[in-house]
């Protein structure tokens, strides 16, 4: 791909990566820093790119970054599970918007990061496979999981209103 | 397989997933007009898929890559530069030929009146031959030995081939290693040193009648051929370097000479050495002359 292709890429790309990078981490700085570093990658590659896969090479570039990212900071994540479990049990809730955002909350990296690939990108399970290197039976499996979980909390949240 | 009331929660999620191929699609439609308890659930899971977002990422500027832009060279320029490139190789090599050149020319007329010591020790009055005048080719730190017939000395000497030799200077006379004798029209020292032996003082005062004698001696037809100095106590000595064979002094790349005066001091200057070759036949003989110039 061209100089003009990567720009592209970065207006057509860059909203939704950091919104999957935003969901997934949770943190806007590290959000950014994944985003940044994700189109640094696909510049220094871009002549091996085809500009065809040139979204689907980010999203797996910054997928693998996060769950690197992830692992690295286990504990950080587990602080910040606690009180939010807390605040979403009590708190009213304003809408069933604000009561997915906290719900993602529940789930694992992996969960979570289908779901986001799935609804926001709306990327099919063959390519979600491509992108988190399982097959799709996996993804299938994974991502079933994750809708019950979020259906559960749904309920659960409806009872408590 | 079709869907029913063991499966269809994976055909929901399936068809809220967009998995499903449209006779699939329309198979769960139907179910779910035939079994209107489950659409509660059905919707539930629909609930579960995230609805659009609005967070964006800014400024893009942050992302936004342009190529380097790669300076041009002209291609007149290139010949230019070539052109340099090639001249300067050129000159450098000219330079190294020209370096080298010099030592290697017989008998070099002007190199000879660059040296007006052995021409003054040669041509002082007494001798027999006064007008015998040695090619002396030899530059600083090196030594020229010329191997010529002792009949043709008078004459054109400058003819005759010479045959370079260097020698390394060493400004410390205790690592002197030479196996040569060094002889001036000063009042000298002449220390040389052999392999490890300690340096040895081989002449106090070789007189400008010595080499005087010397040049007279070459001159002379029937004279020997090899004298190199008219310290007596020193003809054993000297005998035995005359002997050595020319590929003794030629292989020996690690000379060293240190030339002292009487005030035991290191001096400069040119200097000859003649030694005999074994002679061909009865009426040919050779000397080898060698001149050194020894400089600090």
């Amino acid at each position: 791909m061209t100089a003009e292709d990567y720009n592209d890429c970065v207006k057509l790309y860059a909203d939704g990566l950091y919104r999957f990078m935003l969901k997934s981490t949770r943190q806007v700085e590290d959000a950014r820093d994944l985003v940044q570093s994700s189109f640094e990658k696909l510049w220094e590659h871009r002549t091996e790119v085809n500009t065809e896969k040139s979204k689907s090479y980010l999203f797996t570039i910054a997928y693998h970054k996060m769950i690197d990212f992830t692992r690295k900071n286990m504990r950080m994540e587990f602080r910040e599970s606690l009180p939010e479990k807390q605040v979403s049990g009590s708190a009213n809730t304003t809408g069933l918007k604000e009561i997915l955002e906290k719900a993602l909350g529940r789930l694992n990296s992996r969960q979570r990061s289908l779901v986001l690939l799935k609804d926001y990108e709306g990327y099919s399970y063959e390519e979600i496979a491509e992108i988190t290197g399982l097959n799709g039976a996996q993804v299938k499996v994974t991502l079933h999981r994750a809708r019950l979980i979020l259906k559960e909390w749904l309920v659960s949240v409806e009872n408590v209103l | 397989m079709e869907i029913n009331r063991k499966n269809y929660e994976s055909f929901f999620l399936l068809y809220l997933d967009g998995e499903l191929i449209p006779s699939q699609r329309l198979a769960v439609e139907k179910f779910l007009d035939e079994n209107g308890d489950l659409r509660k659930e059905f919707s539930l899971l629909q609930q579960t898929v995230l609805p659009p977002s609005d967070i964006i990422f800014e400024p893009k500027e942050l992302l936004f890559r342009e190529e380097e832009k790669r300076k041009v060279v002209p291609f007149y320029r290139m010949r230019i530069a070539a052109a340099v490139a090639v001249f300067l190789l050129g000159s450098w090599f000219v330079m190294t030929q020209i370096k080298h050149q010099p030592s290697t020319e017989p008998g070099s007329d002007t190199l000879a009146a660059i040296h007006p010591v052995n021409a003054a020790s040669l041509n002082k009055p007494g001798r027999e031959n006064t007008d015998t005048e040695i090619p002396v080719t030899a530059k600083n730190q090196n030594a020229v030995t010329s191997t010529i017939p002792e009949k043709k000395i008078n004459q054109a000497v400058n003819r005759n081939p010479v045959q370079q030799k260097n020698i390394q200077p060493e400004t410390k006379p205790r690592d002197l290693q030479t196996p040569e004798e060094v002889t001036t029209d000063e009042n000298i020292l002449v220390g040389t040193q052999k392999s490890s032996s300690n340096l040895e003082v081989q002449s106090s005062g070789l007189q400008p009648a010595g080499t005087t004698s010397q040049t007279a001696d070459l001159a002379g037809d029937k004279s020997p051929a090899l004298l190199l100095s008219t310290a007596a106590i020193h003809d054993q000595h000297i005998y035995e370097n005359a002997v050595m064979k020319e590929s003794d002094y030629q292989n020996d790349n690690a000379i060293s000479v240190v030339a002292l005066n009487d005030q035991n001091k290191g001096i400069a200057g040119f200097f000859k050495k003649l030694t005999r070759r074994e002679p061909a036949d009865e009426n040919s003989r050779k000397v080898r002359v060698s001149v050194f110039q020894i400089s600090y």
